[in-house]
């Protein structure tokens, strides 16, 4: 009776870290497949510190999210302003919207924004509904999971050029800032970031595709106040942090 | 609960002198800091020392009108401590920088809808991208390096959404944040 039991345990066991398993694998292929469409469009920089630079940021807040990806953060040259999460832990950030930040503090939010993305799964979930009104139009009863790559990659170009719900960019601008904030960076750099986007607002097609996809900083802005950024604690800042910053800076 | 209902006595009467706009009680300077002419403006005033009590009078976009001294001039909303008061920056939104419209001009070559929709995936700058990456102890130095000290508590913003029930106390920090080189500041030293 009780090896059965333990017969049963086991073996949900496995299934449940088999279907993760999967799950996470079919995130991971998604994700893949949009950052090459991404990387399409612009390549990543040569510059190896700089990428291991906003790799180990990236890292230092995603260690707070509670999951476990393996992160793949990637610099594209690009003068654009603008930032991609992919699903199963892949990031890439334009040298346009990297040039305009002034402190690694500004930074961690810009990546934490991403990190919550694919954390929530915001872009996974999107391909997910796709998928299903695809079957259904089909007819089939079962949701497969499809790995025509070059058809995810087209898919997920899409879903870059349209943007993701209002609600879901506020949340990942919430959960970026809890994540970055334990961390131990600066949340009002949250505030710095948004202002700075503020700026490129209406009269520089650097940022046309950044605005068309995400509410505008200042409603951003607004929502983090309204939930409470101003009580979080502050860090103290560190002339070793400023002068590595500017250092990644300087050579983008 | 009595300089409570002063205080949104106050807040009705100057909000009525101010044709709608809002105003909260005295904060400060949150780092040294002289004053703009105008939002997006130069500075019109000599540098003063963080902690100085500003007067918040209206906002404006990311920037706040304050007076300082007897001063008005102009701060970004980051550099204003609201001290997480319940009548913080959020309170005293009013204008908004510009029309607040997109101008459509065409995009940057490279990362435009178009180019993401129509361009062809680039499986060989995918290999590069699976190259990066970091391990943990790499982090941890890093971190060290940097001065970047975890806190020890669960941070919590509430979602906006239930903030109206619960307005006096949305964000919601556990613990303070664990000691390092890095002094923390106080929860409310914005």
């Amino acid at each position: 009776m009780t090896g059965k039991l333990l017969n049963r345990c086991v073996f949900t066991f496995l299934f449940a870290a088999l279907s993760n398993l999967q799950a996470q694998t079919d995130e991971e292929n998604v994700g893949r497949a949009g950052a090459a469409q991404v990387l399409g469009a612009a390549p990543l920089v040569a510059s190896i510190p700089n990428q291991q630079y906003v790799n180990l940021v990236g890292n230092a807040v995603a260690r707070h999210s509670g999951v476990s990806y393996k992160w793949h953060i990637g610099v594209i040259k690009s003068d654009a302003i603008n930032a991609f999460a992919m699903p199963g832990g892949f990031i890439l950030l334009s040298t346009g919207l990297l040039k305009g930040l002034e402190s690694e503090d500004e930074l961690a939010f810009v990546l934490s924004h991403e990190v919550a993305h694919v954390v929530r799964k915001h872009h996974y979930q999107v391909v997910q509904r796709q998928r299903l009104a695809e079957q259904a139009a089909k007819g089939l009863q079962s949701v497969t999971q499809d790995n025509d790559t070059a058809k995810l990659a087209q898919a997920s170009g899409q879903i870059y050029a349209r943007g993701l719900d209002k609600s879901a960019e506020f949340e990942a601008d919430r959960l970026g800032v809890e994540l970055m904030t334990r961390a131990g960076y600066d949340p009002a750099a949250a505030l710095n970031v948004l202002e700075k986007l503020q700026r490129y607002k209406g009269d520089d097609p650097r940022a046309e595709l950044l605005f068309s996809t995400h509410p505008s900083p200042m409603e951003r802005m607004d929502q983090l106040l309204q939930v409470g950024i101003d009580r979080l604690p502050r860090p103290s800042g560190s002339s070793a942090r400023d002068q590595r910053f500017k250092l990644f800076q300087r050579s983008l | 609960m009595k300089d409570c209902g002063k205080f949104w006595c106050a807040l009705v009467l100057f909000s009525t002198a101010l044709s709608g706009l809002g105003t909260v009680a005295a904060q400060s300077m949150r780092e040294d800091q002289g004053l703009f002419d105008k939002p997006d403006g130069t500075q019109s005033s000599a540098k003063m020392k963080s902690g100085t009590p500003v007067k918040p009078l209206k906002r404006q976009g990311f920037w706040v009108e304050v007076e300082v001294n007897g001063t008005r001039g102009w701060l970004k909303v980051s550099m204003v401590n609201f001290g997480g008061s319940v009548n913080g920056p959020s309170a005293i939104d009013t204008g908004r920088l510009g029309g607040g419209n997109i101008v459509s001009i065409s995009a940057v070559r490279g990362l435009s809808a178009k180019d993401l929709i129509d361009g062809k995936p680039n499986f060989e700058e995918l290999k590069r991208l699976e190259q990066l990456s970091s391990v943990n102890s790499e982090i941890v130095a890093f971190l060290s390096d940097g001065n970047v000290t975890a806190i020890d508590s669960k941070i919590s913003l509430t979602a906006a959404k239930s903030i109206a029930n619960d307005a006096a106390s949305p964000a919601k920090v556990n613990s303070i944040p664990s000691g390092s080189a890095n002094t923390p500041k106080k929860d409310d030293d914005w």
